[in-house]
């Protein structure tokens, strides 16, 4: 059995490593990816010719990781429950889909979140993509979506995932924004007391007006158009609920866009260990977007935090000067937070995108769900996301709604006028992520300690 | 498009003749039988139209799996009457006269499977042996050293959720009400004890003639509201669904020990093979029977065991992938038969409930004889030996 694994090699994983280690803790890294670094920090693919575009790789701080901790890379986790004073992960080989089982005195889930994509007309034409796919491109293999990209969506991620897009040799037609200028006006106001932030952002917007890269605040990509590919990206203004302002749309020539509005937790493993006893068990500890998405600083600290409460739970007692430290993290913490609940506020999508969309519009593309489908669904009286996918299929494919999921929560709560949060979501999911039967039908081994792992 | 619809949850009316608790496939069903005979009609849920063990099931109508007695020819009435709805509801509820298979292992299997199966053709169930090549022809992905095998072409499948939303759009059309979100919290009685009113979350109900106990796996609590206890209490199932592939089987198979699974009363933690595939093209594994109350998180050694024994009948699941699973609540009675009809320590009150595991297959025939209850009239279906009469002192487990 482990001392302590830390499911999630991103910046949460990595600070809650890097702090229980340090505390004395044997810690263990488990993460499906093949590199450390998660997708904030993702790697170069092992073996990928290190290119001009390729990411900056891991900070500083974490170069050492890799040696003082044990890292598990390329095993996804699909399952986690506890019992009595041990959690058990079960894992499966991303390389080999084989199976292997984790036992610890102590977890800590930094699993993350995925992006969230709104569908629109055109969205499920080739060379549209999420930001965040369009930045794995870019940083995993140094490859470009396209040669003119627009980007679009909300909130802060638009801009690093633009700048780097452009730095790396795209034409960034313009970054569209949904938030409207007064909204951006007061999330500048805010960043004051974050110079760091602050400057990032500075860094973005520089690169962008050095490009001349126009920004279009109040706006929204309301649909892309093409034959057999993206070639047009149509742009519309739209309000502060995201409806779509009558006229003045606009065709933009393109041959990628990439869209986000944020990113949702993921809470699969959360809410299996949550479920039995309705609450999380002793031993297990949460750090990162899973807490609420607040972005890699907050992710960060929260990491940190959780790896010295791990330590503590298992017995490390930790110094004066390390108890200060937690102190000072502590309001490091707060202040990153009060930013972090600035920015969801401000970006936070409405629901008005659902009037973009035709009625054959998919919503999902697992199963070719149409929104028309869903809106009947609802007409009708199912008012949940688990019901309206019992009627519809829509999250019943093979992507289990990880994709149109959050999508499909947020377009009944705009449909029906219900909160979101009665509405529900489709991430109670006893399997975290697919895996053959094969692997499933066997009781498998404990992975030893010190094996190779790839 | 801008569907600015609000999501239509019927109001509770002040009053209807016939208030139905549970909208699941068996209070819809009867719901809506009673509603298109021109009864006033109001089906309440705690939560909303299939949202319990109407969801998270598989959707089976099976007659191979019921006993020679009343037990099988409930069953046999009941597929019939689902077959009689008509091609145009088929295709809306995804409806498959797809044929079940049931496998013998061993020697020992295929002597037991052969005897029920000619007790059950004696009755008109169509049954027909399958040994060596004929059964590899049939199922060519079975499984090379089970002993032999048992077709039943009348076996059948529906998709359970869109069952319940066709029933509740035919309440509706009908003039009935489905309301949602109304937990039954208590009863109201009159000066002779009489049930005059049922109390919800979202307000009084007065009762004309007869509330209906449709609350499945949730009816041994509603009974005792009611003032008529009878012991169904939940039975946990798992069901394991796999990603899309193509025809690993066009039938429903299962091992003949999910037989004894099905009738023992006792058999706890129980897990046999059932393989299927849907219209989605992905496969559903089962299946597991245990008492652990309304638990809802998922037993990884279940899911092992559902996962080994499908493999051992269909090798080549080894490489599908497992995408999801569940699980669901079946209404058990002691006895493993449904509780239908009257009880005479609540007049007014008419069970419906009970049907274990095979509640979406003999909801039909459960419609019919609950109607011909509440309006009088002669009945079509036997349902004596159902009577809550037969667990005079017996408790929910």
């Amino acid at each position: 059995m482990r001392e302590l694994v830390v499911v999630g090699g991103g910046p949460a994983g990595m600070a809650a490593a890097a702090a229980a280690a340090r505390l004395g803790v044997d810690v263990t890294i488990v993460d499906a990816a093949e590199r450390l670094g998660g997708q904030y920090y993702r790697q170069p693919r092992v073996g990928a010719a290190p290119g001009r575009r390729a990411a900056h790789g891991l900070p500083a701080r974490y170069s050492r990781l890799e040696a003082e901790v044990e890292v598990l890379a390329g095993w996804g986790v699909w399952r986690a429950e506890a019992e009595g004073r041990q959690v058990t992960l079960q894992l499966v080989s991303q390389q080999d889909e084989r199976p292997a089982r984790l036992s610890a005195a102590a977890v800590v889930l930094a699993p993350g979140a995925t992006e969230l994509a709104l569908p629109f007309p055109g969205w499920d034409l080739p060379g549209v993509t999420t930001a965040g796919a369009a930045q794995a491109l870019l940083k995993g293999q140094g490859q470009l979506l396209g040669r003119r990209v627009l980007v679009g969506g909300s909130g802060p991620f638009l801009l690093p995932v633009a700048a780097a897009l452009a730095r790396g040799g795209a034409t960034v037609v313009a970054v569209v924004e949904a938030a409207p200028p007064r909204r951006l006006a007061g999330v500048a106001a805010s960043l004051a007391g974050h110079p760091g932030t602050l400057a990032q952002a500075l860094g973005y917007l520089g690169t962008l007006a050095r490009r001349r890269v126009p920004l279009l605040p109040g706006s929204a990509v309301v649909a892309c158009e093409g034959e057999g590919r993206v070639e047009r990206a149509v742009i519309a203004e739209v309000d502060q609920g995201l409806s779509a302002r009558a006229g003045g749309r606009r065709l933009v020539p393109v041959d990628a866009v990439c869209v986000s509005f944020g990113f949702v937790p993921r809470l699969e493993l959360v809410r299996q260990l949550v479920e039995p006893k309705g609450e999380l068990p002793a031993g297990v500890f949460l750090a990162g977007e899973v807490t609420g998405v607040g972005g890699a600083k907050v992710a960060e600290h929260e990491g940190a935090l959780a790896g010295a409460a791990a330590a503590a739970h298992l017995g490390h007692r930790p110094s004066r000067r390390e108890e200060r430290a937690a102190r000072l993290l502590r309001l490091r913490l707060r202040h990153a937070e009060r930013l972090a609940a600035t920015l969801r506020r401000a970006f936070a999508p409405g629901g008005g995108w659902t009037g973009w969309l035709e009625p054959e519009t998919l919503v999902c593309r697992c199963e070719d769900v149409p929104f028309s489908a869903l809106a009947e669904a609802v007409a009708e009286g199912a008012t949940t996301a688990r019901a309206v996918r019992g009627v519809t299929r829509c999250g019943m494919g093979y992507c289990q709604g990880r994709t149109c999921g959050p999508a499909l929560q947020l377009a009944i709560a705009s449909l029906s006028g219900a909160d979101p949060e009665e509405v529900g979501d489709l991430q109670s999911r006893p399997v975290a992520l697919p895996l053959p039967l094969g692997a499933v039908a066997v009781e498998p081994p404990e992975l030893a300690p010190g094996a190779p792992h790839r | 498009m801008s569907a600015a619809t609000g999501p239509r949850t019927d109001d509770l009316p002040a009053s209807a003749q016939v208030v139905i608790v549970g909208a699941g496939i068996i209070g819809c069903f009867v719901g809506a039988e009673l509603a298109r005979a021109g009864a006033e009609v109001c089906v309440v849920d705690r939560a909303g139209p299939a949202a319990g063990s109407s969801s998270s099931g598989e959707g089976n109508l099976l007659a191979s799996d019921k006993l020679p007695g009343p037990d099988l020819a409930f069953a046999l009435e009941s597929l019939s009457r689902w077959r009689r709805l008509g091609e145009e509801l088929f295709a809306r509820i995804e409806y498959r006269e797809k044929g079940g298979l049931v496998v013998a292992r061993t020697e020992q299997d295929w002597q037991a499977l052969s005897e029920l199966a000619e007790r059950q053709r004696r009755q008109g169930l169509e049954a027909r042996p399958l040994e060596g090549e004929e059964l590899w022809a049939l199922e060519p992905l079975l499984d090379r050293s089970v002993r032999g095998a048992y077709f039943y072409p009348g076996d059948a499948q529906v998709q359970p959720m869109l069952a319940v939303r066709a029933l509740v759009a035919a309440i509706r059309r009908h003039g009935g009400r489905v309301v949602a979100g109304a937990e039954v919290r208590a009863a109201e009685r009159g000066r002779g004890g009489e049930l005059t009113a049922l109390l919800t979350t979202r307000g009084r109900v007065a009762v004309g003639t007869h509330v209906v106990n449709a609350a499945g796996a949730w009816a041994g609590a509603l009974s005792g509201l009611l003032g008529c206890p009878i012991p169904v209490s939940p039975r946990r199932g798992h069901v394991l669904v796999t990603e899309p592939v193509g025809s690993v089987t066009e039938h429903k198979v299962y091992e003949s020990g999910y037989l004894g699974s099905v009738h023992d009363g006792d058999g706890e933690g129980s897990v046999s093979a059932v393989v299927e595939s849907t219209a989605a093209g992905t496969m559903l594994l089962g299946s597991s029977r245990e008492f652990v109350g309304f638990e809802r998180s998922p037993s990884l050694p279940v899911m092992r065991a559902i996962a080994a024994r499908a493999i051992a009948l269909f090798p080549g699941l080894a490489g599908v992938r497992l995408m999801r699973g569940y699980v669901g609540f079946r209404p058990a009675t002691p006895d493993r038969l449904p509780v239908l009809g009257a009880d005479e320590r609540a007049p007014s009150v008419l069970h419906a409930t009970g049907h274990e595991g095979a509640g979406v297959g003999l909801a039909p025939a459960t419609a019919a004889a609950i109607a011909d209850l509440v309006l009088g009239r002669a009945p079509g279906v036997d349902v004596g030996a159902f009577s809550a009469a037969r667990f005079a002192g017996q408790a929910a487990r």
